[in-house]
């Protein structure tokens, strides 16, 4: 058999606002990740332009696009992705020590109210609290981009919520600009606009005008 | 700006347990090695240097039978001939009580007033002769230690037939005897020989040398010392009318020879050995460092999107590997100094230096780490570089799945049909996993390698001592006579009580020339189907000497490009001195110095003497008091010049050079061993972990702990067997080459590789590999499995 191409991504042209709250939807294979990827500096396109500001993330180099991730992006994994060797407060560090003005650590881990749990490992934590020192260690930098790739995939409903709550709270307090993507429908509701995804292509891309508050969101 | 992420890699380092402390075991020995033999190296040509330099040791020496003092000055204006001076050197018999066994020496003579001197004594007691009486002697420290002499001393020497009492002035060194051979040995024995200095007016009188030398030692300009052999010829061409017995050059000079052939040794040692070690540590921190690149895809990714650059990741990744060669260098480094203290004490028995010391050199300990560092380095580089390479997107995507693939194995249905499930699996996973199985049968070769070639010089020295005293010298006794005798003191001997048999023989120096290549060594006249003196063949069988011809040495007859059947030119350096033809009628095996054999009539015919002995080899019956009463009687006999008794040189092989030898090879063996059970337990523990669900996935099943143990058991087995069986080949090359590097005209070590050493090896590789094992079943017992199970992919 030859080799097959396939497009994660085709002719897909949109803009994200700063300090609105996107949902990314779509199911298994639709593109969302790529898309994240993209929007990260993760990966870049091979073809079509990201435009970060007046930054060509498609054109940048690798030292460009570590500078990029490094000043401008916070991540937030499905898995966490926490490193198991450190304390959550030295995982939080371990971001913050890459930018000139970091926030706090300490303070940023109080604020996702794990202030008493600082000094535990990964494996002595919940999933819940692994996320919120996912999502501490993404705000430390103090990035104006916060992107979350399936936050609660992980979690149980409460968990979830509370998870989301936070970052709702990152958009509205803070000013932050949050990406999310899901396969889970109902997180949209949070969401000030919501972009379907499907084969690679955007089905839909909707803006709420009152997005409702985590806690009202059942899933 | 990463200090986080050295706190996270100290505490990898830490919690890596024994997979870590198994690499960092293999770097320690292969850099304590280098530290060891490299200090070592240096300590012993520091102290061989200074020492040459202080006594200022000559570049030649000539024996001959006699030579006017006179002479001297002529030669004195040769090129090249920067210094010569005569002296008079015998062999002699000291005495030191009635009731004591007589003991081989050697006599020197030294100016009568302290002058500057060629090889010159270094003082230890007492002080240089006066003028007030003529029997003075200096005596060589470690004899005069072995005995209890000190200045003041009296005992008596048999000088060539004149017993004379003397009286010990100082004991002293000379940079000539670093390694004090006596005759018959090859290991210096300090209590059974002796060096006697004697006044030069002193020793003229009682040899009946008055303005007379048998010897003439000098020193050459650097071209003379570049062109020694022919400046050595055209001296023994002018000498030639005083009966030049031995030209030796400072190369050739025994006590130079063993001490220069050690420092070579270490100098080639010092490089095999540490780096088939590091290649070792080089290989398994290689797959380890593969493994962990693929283990750690998240971590990778995710530093990588936090905003890390990929430097920075790569040298953190690396980072792990350079602190494995340093803590291993560091390790070596302190084993490495305690080796070389304990190597530098064995030498100190050994060879005698006025100062030999076990100095620290801080250069080669750091070349040892940054060694040891480079080569983690180079481990650690393959991992690294898939880590540099690995995009971000690309490593938060889970690793697609193995591609499972039929081994070739299973192309022969009927073979593995038959084969258990149990070793399916093992030998699935084995080709599987080739880089890993690779390094572990590699590393397993290697140790096999060096295991078999260390079995194999413990094999050699069995061989030698069984080849040099059982089968060809079988005598109880060799007694040297002063000259020529005739025949009717060997009937005397035998008449002696206790004697069961003696039998003469003939030992005359002589050149032998074949072409263009020349050689002076010892033509042995003895008698034909003489029981004491049995020439062999390396397999032990005998070689008869023939009735006509001579039976030479192999090496001789290699260093000359002689064969069988040719015809060399011999010139006898006694009676005529006249150049003869005789035909090369046998060959036969020997490993101290270059013997030619010849029938003792057919000796005496090329001679013209018809009955003439100048040594006698007795057999006793085997009691010790009838031994000691024979040796005391024999003091007594004006006749003997010295006296070599085999069991007394066996005694003190085995007290000095086999245990030192025992002790040296068990030690590297252990360092051999520790290659197997390094690399065995590394590809184990990597196993291990990479299959933990599998692992806990048959445990689910029903399997035992000690059934999921054996599998990993028999993969360590497979691959200790498999590094064996290559490694056998590659230790016989390596025993080549040692034995190459210790192929000297004075001695040479046996390529012997008997099956006993492919069973040793295979016995103690296995031992070593699955000793790993009890920490493997230990890890494999108490394996949370339940949680194992559970462990998202």
């Amino acid at each position: 058999m030859g080799a097959v191409t396939v497009d994660a991504l085709r002719e897909v042209s949109m803009e994200i606002m700063e300090g609105e709250l996107m949902v990314v939807l779509g199911p298994s294979g639709s593109g969302k990740s790529t898309l994240l990827n993209l929007i990260g500096g993760l990966d870049t396109p091979t073809g079509g332009r990201v435009l970060y500001r007046q930054l060509d993330l498609s054109r940048g180099n690798q030292r460009q696009l570590t500078a990029y991730r490094r000043s401008e992006v916070g991540f937030v994994f499905q898995f966490f992705n926490l490193i198991a060797d450190l304390t959550a407060r030295e995982n939080v560090l371990a971001a913050a020590e890459l930018v000139e003005h970091p926030l706090d650590p300490d303070e940023v881990l109080d604020w996702v109210g794990l202030a008493e749990r600082a000094g535990h490992f990964p494996s002595q934590l919940s999933g819940g609290e692994q996320q919120r020192v996912a999502i501490a260690r993404a705000l430390v930098k103090d990035p104006p981009l916060i992107l979350c790739d399936e936050p609660t995939g992980a979690l149980d409903d409460v968990t979830g919520k509370e998870v989301l709550r936070i970052l709702c709270d990152l958009k509205q307090r803070r000013g932050k600009t949050v990406v999310l993507i899901t396969h889970n429908t109902a997180i949209s509701a949070i969401a000030d606009r919501i972009v379907r995804l499907k084969s690679g292509r955007i089905a839909e891309s909707v803006r709420q005008a009152a997005p409702a508050r985590p806690e009202d969101v059942e899933w | 700006m990463v200090s986080v992420l050295h706190r996270r890699l100290l505490r990898e380092l830490r919690g890596g347990g024994m997979s870590i402390v198994s690499i960092v075991l293999i770097a320690a020995v292969g850099t304590g090695c280098y530290v060891a033999m490299r200090s070592a190296h240096r300590n012993l040509s520091d102290a061989k240097n200074r020492y040459y330099a202080q006594g200022r040791m000559a570049d030649f020496w000539i024996q001959l039978k006699k030579v006017p003092t006179d002479e001297v000055s002529r030669l004195r204006d040769l090129p090249w001939i920067t210094e010569i001076q005569s002296r008079i050197r015998f062999p002699v018999t000291a005495d030191l009580g009635e009731d004591r066994k007589p003991i081989a020496g050697l006599a020197l003579s030294l100016p009568d007033a302290r002058g500057p001197v060629l090889n010159d004594v270094v003082l230890r007691m007492g002080g240089y002769f006066t003028p007030g009486r003529r029997n003075e002697v200096i005596v060589n420290h470690s004899f005069a230690e072995a005995h209890g002499l000190k200045p003041g001393s009296r005992f008596r020497l048999l000088l060539q037939g004149r017993q004379e009492e003397v009286v010990v002035v100082g004991t002293a060194m000379s940079c000539e005897f670093v390694y004090a051979l006596g005759p018959g040995s090859i290991v210096p024995d300090r209590k059974g020989f002796g060096i006697f200095y004697l006044k030069r007016s002193f020793a003229e009188e009682v040899f009946q040398f008055e303005g007379a030398a048998n010897e003439l030692i000098g020193r050459l300009s650097p071209g003379g010392r570049a062109a020694v052999k022919n400046v050595l010829q055209q001296m023994e061409r002018m000498l030639d009318e005083y009966g030049v017995l031995q030209a030796t050059p400072l190369a050739d000079y025994p006590s130079n020879n063993f001490l220069a052939q050690e420092i070579d040794g270490l100098a080639t040692f010092g490089f095999a050995i540490p780096l088939i070690f590091l290649v070792v540590t080089a290989l398994v921190l290689n797959v380890m460092m593969i493994r962990r690149a693929g283990q750690e895809r998240t971590v990778i990714g995710t530093l990588k999107a936090l905003g890390y650059s990929d430097a920075v990741v790569a040298g953190h990744f690396l980072e792990f590997s350079l602190w494995i060669g340093l803590l291993g260098g560091l390790a070596g480094c302190g084993l490495g100094a305690w080796m070389a203290q304990s190597m530098t004490s064995i030498y100190q028995r050994f060879y005698e230096f006025p100062s030999l010391v076990a100095r620290f050199h801080a250069d080669i300990h750091l070349q040892a780490v940054v060694v040891a560092v480079i080569c983690a380095g180079l481990g650690g580089w393959s991992g690294t570089r898939s880590v540099m390479r690995l995009r971000p997107a690309e490593a938060m995507r889970p690793r697609p799945p193995r591609t499972g693939r039929v081994i070739f194995l299973e192309r022969f249905p009927r073979l593995w049909s038959r084969l258990s499930a149990a070793w399916r699996i093992v030998l699935r996973n084995l080709l599987r996993h080739r880089l890993r199985s690779g390094a572990g049968i590699a590393a397993g070769m290697l140790g096999a390698a060096v295991m078999a070639m260390i079995f194999s010089m413990a094999a050699a020295v069995d061989h030698l001592m069984a080849f040099h005293f059982r089968w060809v010298y079988r005598s109880d006794l060799t007694l040297g006579l002063k000259d020529e005798r005739s025949s009717d003191v060997v009937r005397e001997l035998q008449r002696l009580d206790g004697v069961r048999a003696a039998e003469p023989s003939l030992v005359v120096p002589c050149v032998i020339r074949f072409g263009a290549r020349e050689r002076t060594t010892a033509l042995t006249g003895i008698t034909a189907g003489a029981a004491m003196t049995v020439p062999r063949e390396a397999d032990g069988r005998t070689a008869a000497v023939p009735p006509a011809g001579l039976l030479m040495s192999r090496a001789l007859a290699g260093i000359l490009g002689a064969k069988q059947g040719d015809a060399v030119a011999i010139r006898p350096l006694r009676g005529s001195r006249e150049w003869r033809v005789a035909r090369l009628a046998g060959l036969m095996d020997d490993y101290v110095g270059t013997t030619i054999y010849a029938d003792l009539d057919y000796l005496r015919g090329m001679l013209g003497e018809e009955s003439a002995v100048n040594r006698v080899q007795l057999a006793l019956v085997p009691d010790p008091q009838v031994r000691r009463d024979i040796l005391l009687r024999l003091k007594d006999w004006p006749a003997v010049q010295d006296i070599i008794a085999r069991a007394d040189i066996r005694g003190n092989l085995e007290n000095t050079l086999l245990r030192n030898l025992w002790l040296f090879l068990s030690i590297e063996i252990l360092f051999a061993g520790s290659l197997f059970f390094g690399a065995v337990l590394n590809s184990a523990i990597i196993s291990m972990t990479e299959r933990r669900q599998e692992l806990a996935t048959l445990r689910v099943l029903g399997y035992s702990p000690w059934r999921v143990g054996g599998l990993l058991a028999r993969e360590s087995l497979v691959l200790t067997l498999v590094g064996i069986v290559l490694g056998l080949p590659l230790g016989y090359a390596l025993l080549n080459q040692v034995v190459h590097v210790y192929q000297t005209e004075v001695m040479r070590i046996p390529l012997t590789f008997p099956p006993q050493v492919w069973a040793r090896t295979v016995l103690w590789g296995t031992v070593f590999g699955m000793a790993s094992q009890v920490i493997v079943q230990r890890a494999v017992h108490t394996m949370p499995w339940l949680e194992a199970i559970k462990v998202r992919e």
